[in-house]
């Protein structure tokens, strides 16, 4: 029998062609990545060595990995980059998600941000850090929080007509609580005018996290107040942008919000490397979650530089983790050229890099921890590291979440 | 597991294509049964527990078919057989669907304290029990066969394209299918096409007019009367393109296993009377609805205009209850009792054939003014939300997020408008491409869209499933 081809057949093959290719990519794909797979199984069978239960963690392990099968899909990333072109076709300016919180929106000055909904249990989130503020004053170690900024500006937020975001407000109450509590902080979002005017912009544009260069600025606004409030004795100068020198590596980095939209959408950041032109000589360790600790000795670069995730590889590196590998749950950094005090910083990712410019003032120790991932008593650790001042740094994003808050 | 998913795209479908027209392409039993564990397999993907739930009312009902059958002359045993089917069947939907909802109401009226326990619906309960209960009921008519295999029975029942969300398929409709169904090239990719057009329709259309509908319907502060307007428009669209993208998908992944199912949306929104908007909205339903309740009561054939009555509101009571255990579908059936009570009476339809243009916007206005009922929380939800359309709700005319949802939307809000319409059909007519590469270019644009579509999915954009309630 002879088949006529007409348009209905052409769909037909063309379709059985894509579901198939998915198929088969994705499954190469999985088998690539069989570690993942590897994990969740063990996961799942913990103990158990008989048959049955081995075929029980096989389902289980196939079910949730076909329920996750966004994860692992092939060609995920160029669709997401045909989703970005279709929404900046479409002019969107604020792309729905799933979950709300992670709605991307596209300032005027075509940076990207998320918004933040307004946060109505901020008294008591400032009641628990004038709480801890009391214990440590009782053994003589003073509390300051800093505000960080925001990419959405309080003055000039840039947000499309109809889109809302609280972050800014929900600071100026936090701060006006901590206030009322008596708890000092210091509020770094005016810092950085000119940001929606699309000169010196303070953030990338594809990722929630400020420049390097910003941190910089902080770091130096930040050892003013140390110096003049709580008798430290930087030499400042060591953070003016002239004493750095700065590699651009351009078109490199897809932040955290441009990765869930694709490069089409909102282009990509040249990452610029800001590093010490001074000797230097620093201990660090960096204490990751379910990772060994690594123990680094040797100069600014040499420590606080993790040159692996310079990598042009939009969704699969993070180029902010160059700082201080990306974080961890604690990092513990002692200055061997400048003796100093001793610092502890509650920070949260924008803390890494304000951290380590400071560390270069400051000398001394610093330990900053991480919340989010620390697992032991913050209270236990002061008790045995005796900081000098207690710091708590974090962006407005950092308000919907307790374990910010919770100093255990 | 859901047809707008990537699972169910890249592995689930796929999967299955292979297996019936690779694995078992020589045997139809053995195709038959593959069809059937990937039925079962889809069914359980959400909730393995309610597998059983469906497994139980396959096998009873098959039961009730074969006594239906040996016992149909037999008028009195006959009956038993259909009282317990109908005990069955409407107690299973009782018990998952209403139960709670009655013992709130009784428990509100009363003033009592019983312990009202919390059981979750079964997805799609009500399509399965519906097209299992007129396979008894068929039977016991003598319009089709008993089937013997319980595993045929438990396919029609279990088929997976039409499985959750309808439309409801008749066992004489696939009867035949079943064991004699020819699959061929050109129903294959008819049915390609068809599923489609259903996925486009569920994930570019809906899903992005849900957006919209939900930022309106959900909103916890006041909302413009703009933002109200442009959240019933979206409703609109998004619950005709989701439930018709559904049938859609479920009519073409039919054909591309050589069944053949009868469409079940024509095309709503053009309709000139409330009475025409329900021949084309939801049409298995409707029929099921008239085979099954309406003519056995008497239907039309009454004589007394207040009998004709009753059977309409007992129907349209029961079309509103259908949809959902809650006091804004029984309102929103009721509504429909009234609208088309009134346009049977008046003779409504043959009246004003010069006013259609009016006729058409009396329809849409009390189609539209029910979506208002039907997707709202509750009762005093609905009554807020006609407050936010009338403009004395207090709040401002327009607003910024009217203009966000607009500007963003504004060429899918066209694509809603214009394809509500028989346009590509009218389109097919005068335009039959005559070359090659117009079928190419046709093709690849589907593919292109489908594309898109996936990337929609694979995004995590909001991809609701409204048929929970159903």
């Amino acid at each position: 029998m002879k088949v006529k081809i007409n348009r209905q057949i052409i769909t037909a093959v063309l379709f059985s062609a894509f579901i198939f290719t998915g198929l088969f990519a994705t499954c190469c794909k999985a088998l690539n990545d069989s570690e993942r797979f590897a994990d969740l199984y063990s996961a799942y069978l913990g103990e158990g060595k008989t048959f049955p239960s081995k075929a029980k963690a096989a389902v289980l392990t196939a079910y949730e990995s076909l329920h996750n099968i966004n994860d692992i899909i092939a060609f995920k990333e160029n669709y997401i980059n045909l989703f970005g072109l279709v929404q900046r076709v479409n002019g969107v300016r604020c792309v729905f998600e799933e979950d709300p919180e992670l709605k991307v929106v596209k300032l005027d000055n075509g940076a990207l941000t998320y918004v933040t909904q307004k946060e109505n249990d901020l008294p008591e989130k400032a009641a628990n850090v004038a709480e801890f503020k009391n214990s440590l004053a009782e053994k003589g170690i003073p509390l300051m929080y800093v505000q960080c900024p925001f990419k959405v500006q309080k003055n000039n937020p840039g947000l499309p007509c109809g889109v809302s975001d609280y972050s800014n407000e929900n600071a100026d109450n936090f701060i006006a609580e901590l206030k009322k509590r008596g708890v000092d902080s210091l509020d770094l979002r005016d810092l950085f005018p000119g940001e929606q005017a699309g000169k010196n912009p303070a953030f990338f544009k594809t990722d929630h996290h400020w420049l390097p260069q910003t941190a910089l600025l902080a770091a130096g606004e930040l050892g003013k107040k140390l110096n003049t409030a709580y008798g430290f004795n930087m030499d400042l100068n060591l953070l003016e942008a002239e004493k750095f020198k700065t590699e651009t590596h351009e078109d490199i980095f897809l932040g955290s919000i441009g990765r869930r939209v694709g490069r089409y959408y909102a282009g990509t950041d040249d990452f610029p490397l800001i590093l010490p032109e001074y000797d230097t000589h620093f201990s660090c360790e960096f204490i990751k979650k379910d990772t060994p600790a690594i123990k680094r000795t040797g100069s600014f670069e040499e420590v606080w530089i993790f040159r692996e995730h310079l990598k042009k590889d939009y969704f699969n590196v993070n180029s902010y983790a160059v700082y201080a590998g990306g974080g961890g749950s604690l990092i513990h950094c002692r200055s061997h050229k400048i003796p100093g005090k001793k610092i502890l910083m509650l920070r949260d990712s924008f803390g890494d890099t304000l951290g380590l410019f400071l560390s270069l003032a400051a000398g001394g120790e610093i330990t900053m921890i991480d919340l989010r991932y620390h697992t032991g008593s913050v209270k236990e650790y002061i008790e045995e590291f005796k900081p000098d001042l207690v710091l708590i740094a974090y962006c407005p994003t950092a308000f919907k979440q307790q374990y910010f808050f919770t100093f255990r | 597991m859901l047809f707008s998913s990537t699972e169910f795209l890249f592995f689930f479908l796929p999967g299955v294509i292979f297996c019936y027209y690779v694995l078992c392409r020589k045997s139809r039993l053995m195709q038959n049964i593959l069809l059937l564990i990937s039925s079962l397999l889809f069914y359980a993907w959400g909730e393995p527990k309610f597998a059983a739930v469906m497994v139980l009312s396959i096998l009873l009902n098959w039961f009730f078919g074969l006594m239906a059958e040996r016992f149909r002359t037999k008028k009195g045993v006959l009956r038993f057989w259909l009282v317990a089917a109908t005990v069955f069947n409407l107690g299973l939907l009782f018990i998952f669907k209403y139960l709670m909802f009655t013992l709130n109401n009784v428990n509100a009226v009363f003033g009592l304290n019983i312990n009202v326990p919390v059981i979750n619906l079964p997805i799609g309960i009500s399509f399965f029990t519906f097209q299992a209960f007129s396979y008894v009921l068929d039977i016991s008519r003598g319009v089709c066969e008993a089937q013997k295999n319980p595993l045929y029975a438990g396919l029609y029942v279990s088929f997976f394209p039409q499985l959750i969300a309808g439309p409801i398929v008749r066992y004489e409709t696939i009867a035949r299918d079943i064991k004699h169904r020819k699959e061929n090239l050109e129903d294959f990719s008819l049915g390609v096409s068809r599923f489609i057009v259903g996925f486009l329709k569920k994930v570019l259309l809906a899903n992005n007019m849900a957006v919209i509908a939900k930022a309106a319907f959900d909103s916890t502060e006041p909302i413009s009367t703009g933002m109200a307007w442009l959240g019933l428009i979206a409703y609109t669209f998004q619950i005709y393109y989701d439930f018709s993208g559904y049938s859609d998908m479920a009519i073409g992944m039919g054909k591309m296993f050589g069944f053949h199912f009868l469409e079940n949306f024509d095309y709503p929104y053009v309709s000139k009377s409330v009475s025409e908007f329900w021949r084309r909205w939801h049409i298995s339903l409707g029929t099921w609805l008239r085979d099954y309740v309406y003519f056995p009561m008497g239907g039309s054939r009454v004589k007394t205009k207040s009998r004709l009555v009753f059977n309409l509101f007992v129907v349209w009571l029961l079309t509103g209850l259908w949809h959902g255990a809650n006091w804004t579908f029984t309102v929103w059936g009721l509504m429909y009792f009234v609208l088309i009570t009134f346009e049977k009476l008046t003779g409504f339809e043959q009246k004003g054939k010069k006013l259609e243009p009016l006729k058409h916007i009396y329809t849409m206005a009390f189609v539209m003014a029910g979506w208002v009922i039907f997707r709202a929380r509750d009762l005093s939800a609905a009554g807020e939300y006609f407050l936010a359309l009338s403009g004395l709700a207090g709040s401002s005319f327009l607003d910024g997020e009217f203009f966000l949802h607009f500007k963003q939307n504004l060429i899918f809000l066209l694509a809603c408008a214009l394809f509500s319409a028989p346009i590509i059909s009218f389109l097919k007519k005068r335009f039959t491409p005559r070359y090659k590469t117009a079928d190419v270019l046709v093709a690849a644009g589907f593919i292109f869209f489908l594309a898109v579509a996936v990337s929609y999915l694979i995004k995590g954009t909001y991809n609701p499933f409204i048929y929970f309630n159903f």
